[in-house]
């Protein structure tokens, strides 16, 4: 490996702390509080104000990739029946509850009720049933129509009107009410996190840039998991001065910078830092990325169930080819990227079935090279090193030439 | 015999039509002067089609093409969607006046935006059915669904959808679906007489066919069954078998049965059992009756309700059919038929019937290792059966 070496956010050593709390405070406070079972795009601040602890299946699945525990427990859901082909997040999941012994944390404090928001893939919906069954658990659905071109009012209607079924539904199970109160305090603070999160990802524009996507995918956990909390508040307060400082310093992410790439999908979590370094030695920073933009989207409006309809619903995942790929247009303008790395995630149908076109739009309207990488978010087996190796070094060999 | 003799020619003439059906609508619509829309599985509403006025017409998997959609889809899509966007990439679908893609999955949800950027046609749709089916919420917004996929229908044909024409439109399709019913009752009560490719050539036969002639067709045929109804020849020995799963191709899997003497019983198929069960209101708002014949439809891996009643169905289906097995026919990468797969399996064998599953393409499969599989689990089945 070359000697050259990322710049370490110091904000990002509280991480570990932070995380290791949340998932602390469900262990322990399950005893006095209902415990909800969420998936990332699911609308937390309902969650948090009627007092349920919210629990993430999906970021547990990202930890059991980063852990290198995934292979295995992909493999103790398969020997249950499960297909190899099915989201490697979902049988983290399922594998952790047939396998404790075998899972990070011990698997997941056990849930009260389920939650599970279709706006970011139809997977969760079928996951979460699985885990209906076996947990004997009720689920509640939120069905967020998808949005082939702009949002239709019938389509937020439908949302919002599910809304008020959900409260009735948590209401019914948890016996804790929803005030509107609390609900307007919650949102202003996921809305402040959601804010800072969008400076703190736009502060990739600079050149060089203070952050690289490993950095980004690093930092997402509380934006997910905390939103609605002060401290995620306090987090990325906190991240933004850093980045901020390293602009004021006129410093990179990395030590040069000649390379600004952007990044498609979610992140490799099993190779995390040893696949973007590959980029490193290109001195390639990955300066932008779609996936942690997902939760940079502010709620406006002045009912909050609409506001939440309208904002969930939304989110780009939920959106259509053209949607998906003039944002990534943009991120190629607005960052002055020289090209773009997509990763086809065998775990992820809705992210990567558009990905073919997408990478021939976005090269037809910017002109700059894309390159596809076949890999899985959490899984190893589906990942062939030395092939993708080959693929990089081909593609930086076109920007070099 | 002359009545067999009959009944063969009206056989051949299902038949004939699915050896291409591109070619038999493509004909029909020269004829006819009509507008054509396709659709793809599943549950799109073709009683709306048809009442502005155009022909539907069921891209089910008509094989051939799946290397074409190499460049857009990965081939971790089902073969059924990348069989279709290859039909569609071959220029072989550009006779279409219009086309409606349901989502139903994740790959269908994609598709849509796929195929309008690189093979747009004049009308395109997609029709956006809500994924949970409990609450009343669905059935507001099915309607509200069910009443834009409508004005975007007028749109496509200059013809206004009025309650009277649609109403006469569901009182059509429902006539269909009773005759494939009795027809599928007169196949249940005498195996093996026609055949389980048979049968269901003629309810994908539906799918391509204008509706009033289906139905002619229907009628003659069941009038010729009749007649042959006085042998009443129950064969022995052949397995009941309940099968399962999105959709039956490729159909040489009901000649494989056909050869090994099991007979289907019943099934979950959106191209088969759900495809003809249920019907909807001839009275009262049309809409309305769409959207609860939509909401009432029997189990289905994409739609489930919070009860699960997929499994209990399916055991219930098996113990009233006195099945011998349940073979799971699935798409391989169906997403949602893999999540459901092991409470399925559990819920069947717990109920006493033991299973089978095999994972289908549309097109390009392995026949051979798929016969060897299907004759093992049946000859495992004799083997339970006579001891």
């Amino acid at each position: 490996m070359a000697e050259l070496r990322y710049r370490r956010l110091q904000t990002l050593n509280r991480l570990p702390r932070l995380m290791g709390n949340h998932y602390l405070a469900a262990r322990y406070l399950r005893y006095v509080r209902p415990v909800a079972w969420i998936t990332s795009g699911a609308p937390v601040e309902i969650i948090r104000a009627m007092g349920i602890l919210p629990v993430y299946p999906e970021n547990y699945g990202a930890l059991c990739g980063s852990r290198q525990a995934a292979g295995t427990l992909c493999q103790v859901a398969e020997a249950r029946g499960y297909s190899r082909e099915l989201c490697s997040y979902a049988k983290c999941n399922l594998g952790s509850l047939a396998e404790p012994r075998q899972a990070p944390l011990g698997g997941l404090p056990r849930p009260t009720v389920l939650v599970a928001c279709n706006n970011i893939c139809g997977t969760v919906t079928k996951w979460y049933q699985a885990l209906a069954r076996d947990l004997r658990v009720p689920l509640f659905l939120w069905d967020t129509p998808f949005s082939p071109g702009e949002l239709t009012d019938g389509g937020v209607a439908y949302a919002a009107a599910q809304l008020r079924e959900m409260v009735r539904f948590l209401e019914r199970h948890t016996g804790h009410k929803l005030h509107q109160d609390r609900l307007n305090r919650v949102m202003d603070k996921s809305r402040e996190a959601s804010r800072l999160w969008s400076e703190i990802r736009l502060l990739g524009r600079h050149r060089p840039s203070p952050l690289n996507a490993s950095d980004l995918f690093i930092a997402m956990a509380p934006i997910v998991v905390l939103r609605g909390t002060d401290q995620a508040i306090d987090f990325y307060r906190e991240l933004k001065a850093e980045l901020a400082g390293r602009v004021a310093k006129g410093e990179g992410a990395l030590p040069v910078e000649r390379y600004r790439l952007v990044w498609d999908n979610i992140a490799i979590w099993h190779k995390l830092l040893r696949f973007y370094g590959q980029f490193l030695d290109h001195r390639a920073c990955f300066v932008a990325d779609t996936y942690t933009g997902g939760w940079g989207t502010v709620m406006e409006g002045d009912d909050p169930l609409t506001a939440l309809a309208r904002t969930y619903t939304g989110v780009f995942l939920n959106r259509g080819l053209a949607y998906r790929a003039s944002q990534m247009v943009e991120l190629v303008r607005d960052f002055g990227a020289h090209g773009f790395v997509m990763h086809a995630n065998r775990s992820c149908k809705p992210y990567t079935l558009f990905q073919y076109d997408i990478r021939r739009m976005v090269t037809e309207q910017t002109g700059v090279p894309g390159l596809v990488i076949e890999a899985d978010m959490a899984d190893p087996r589906s990942y062939a090193e030395e092939a993708v190796k080959t693929r990089i070094q081909a593609f930086m060999e076109t920007l070099d030439g | 015999m002359a009545v067999n003799q009959y009944l063969g020619e009206v056989l051949h003439r299902f038949d004939k039509v699915l050896e291409d059906p591109l070619e038999f609508i493509q004909q029909y619509k020269t004829e006819n002067r009509v507008k054509v829309i396709g659709w793809l599985p599943a549950d799109v509403p073709e009683e709306l089609i048809h009442a502005s006025g155009a022909i539907p017409f069921g891209i089910i998997g008509h094989s051939g093409g799946y290397s074409w959609a190499d460049a857009h889809l990965q081939t971790w899509a089902c073969s059924l969607v990348r069989g279709s966007l290859g039909l569609a990439l071959q220029g072989k679908l550009a006779f279409l006046d219009g086309l409606i893609i349901p989502h139903i999955c994740d790959t269908t949800r994609n598709l849509g935006g796929i195929w309008k950027h690189v093979r747009p046609l004049p009308w395109m749709e997609n029709y956006l059915l809500p994924r949970q089916v409990d609450r009343p919420s669905a059935r507001t917004y099915l309607t509200g669904e069910l009443g834009r996929l409508k004005a975007r229908l007028e749109q496509c044909t200059g013809r206004e959808i009025t309650a009277r024409k649609l109403q006469e439109s569901i009182a059509l399709f429902n006539q269909n679906r009773v005759l494939l019913r009795r027809l599928w009752q007169w196949h249940v009560s005498h195996p093996g007489v026609i055949g389980n490719r048979v049968i269901y050539n003629i309810i994908k036969s539906a799918m391509v066919i204008p509706r009033e002639e289906h139905n002619q067709l229907l009628m003659q045929l069941l009038e010729t069954l009749d007649h042959m109804a006085g042998g009443e020849e129950v064969e022995e020995g052949c397995l009941r078998l309940v099968l399962s799963g999105k959709v039956w191709d490729p159909p040489e899997i009901m000649n494989i049965l056909d050869k090994h003497g099991a007979v289907v019983m019943a099934d979950d198929f959106t191209t088969g059992q759900r495809y003809l069960a249920g019907d909807a209101a001839e009275t009262g708002d049309p809409m309305e009756a769409l959207a609860l014949r939509q909401i009432n439809r029997i189990p289905f891996a994409c739609f489930p309700t919070a009860r699960y009643d997929r499994r209990s169905f399916l055991a219930e289906l098996a113990g009233k059919n006195r099945a011998h097995g349940v073979l799971f026919l699935h798409l391989k990468y169906c997403e949602p038929e893999n999540f459901d797969y092991p409470d399925m399996r559990a819920a069947v064998e717990s109920a006493g019937f033991p299973s089978l599953r095999v994972e289908t393409d549309v097109g390009n499969l392995s026949l051979g290792q798929l016969e060897t599989r299907i004759e093992a689990f049946l000859e495992m089945l004799r083997g339970r059966g006579t001891e």
